[in-house]
């Protein structure tokens, strides 16, 4: 049984109690195993685990953490995690909510990767990568399109202009990239300031007229 | 390079960036440059932490084993678990900066100039097991499947081994 969901039902009110330390650890600990598949698969597991079945986090609370991990460095689904374990035990929850998680996902990566360094000469194996590498390419390439589809989307809903600029940085960091391939930086921070430029000088062009 | 290099570089690749990818380009700008590692390993790291459990962004985790064994796992693991504290900040300015119009263009120019430059560096990843036309049509066939969102990865990776294992055949 999903520890989240006893706890649920053990609860004589419509908001359920958090759940103990143990049973956060237990909870983050069946998604890490099961969570297969990329981000997507984790991040559906976390909400079937909290908000489905538990109920411990309101789909309202759920979307807006989600949104606003959008925006911290590094992994998304790491900051989420941060932010429930925060929400429902503190900073204890914090800590047993990332040993869950990742316990069994970088034991598991780790094994894998050495598992692969043991057989990576085995002719089947080797064939095998043959194709797995182009696919791991490809989902790449996906993700980011992923990435950059409600980006254009929010710009577009603002005007020609934002989703011109979008599409400007775009064009121009591939150019960059391939030019100064070692000065990703510089690259990123100009994408993020050519954007911040634009909107500035549009929205003061907006004020003008008042 | 020192492990403290090491694990600044993987650290910093996280802080300045978002998504489990989006470390890609710092990393394989840095490892490659001071030939820690090669795009083979990146590309294997990036397939294995594809099948792993977990978050798709602990193929950091298995650029660390390829490239400095189980130390570079664990410090490549450290390297990316600490950036996402910085939520703890954001979410306690949450109110004054989320909404504002220039933060948000600002984080767009951004999210376009990092897909921009992951699309070159996964075509240079690619580039560095051979360019050919069934390399190609498998990277395309995955992205395709891969934006359907409906067929899982695993399907997807398990058929591109099919493939790998047919196309060595002939």
């Amino acid at each position: 049984m999903n520890p989240g969901l006893r706890i649920t039902e053990a609860s004589a009110t419509d908001i359920p109690l958090p759940p103990s330390s143990f049973a956060l650890f237990r909870i983050w600990l069946t998604i890490g195993l099961q969570s297969f598949g990329g981000g997507s698969a984790t991040l559906a597991l976390i909400r079937k685990a909290f908000v489905d079945a538990s109920g411990l986090i309101t789909p309202i609370e759920f979307s807006r953490d989600w949104g606003l991990v959008q925006i911290a460095p590094g992994i998304n689904l790491f900051a989420m995690t941060i932010l429930i374990g925060r929400r429902l035990r503190g900073a204890r929850g914090i800590v047993v909510s990332l040993a869950g998680l990742l316990i069994p996902s970088v034991a598991a990566t780790i094994l894998f990767t050495a598992l692969y360094k043991y057989v990576e000469n085995v002719p089947w194996v080797r064939a095998a990568i043959r194709g797995i590498i182009p696919a791991s390419v490809g989902i790449g390439i996906a993700l980011g399109m992923q990435m950059l589809a409600p980006v254009t989307e929010a710009a577009r809903k603002e005007g020609p202009a934002p989703l011109a600029c979008c599409i400007a940085i775009l064009i121009a960091a591939v150019v960059a990239e391939q030019l100064f391939a070692s000065a990703v930086i510089p690259i990123l921070v100009a994408g993020g300031f050519i954007g911040a430029c634009e909107a500035a000088i549009r929205f003061a062009s907006q004020r003008e007229p008042q | 390079m020192t492990d403290l290099t090491y694990f600044w570089t993987f650290l910093k690749a996280s802080l300045l960036s978002t998504g489990g990818t989006g470390n890609l380009p710092i990393l394989h700008a840095e490892l490659t440059r001071a030939h820690i590692a090669t795009g083979g390993q990146f590309a294997k790291a990036l397939a294995i932490g594809q099948i792993a459990p977990g978050p798709n962004g602990l193929w950091t985790v298995s650029l660390g084993y390829l490239t400095r064994g189980l130390t570079g796992s664990l410090l490549a693991a450290l390297g990316i678990i600490l950036p996402p504290f910085t939520i703890l900040a954001i979410r306690r300015a949450y109110g004054n900066i989320h909404d504002h119009p220039v933060a948000v263009a600002f984080m767009r120019g951004l999210t376009c100039a990092l897909v921009g430059v992951s699309v070159v560096v996964l075509v240079d990843v690619l580039a560095s097991f051979g360019i050919r036309p069934d390399s190609v049509l498998i990277a395309v066939a995955a992205c395709a499947l891969g934006l359907v969102k409906r067929v899982p990865i695993l399907a997807i990776f398990a058929s591109a081994a099919v493939a790998g294992m047919v196309l060595s055949s002939h």
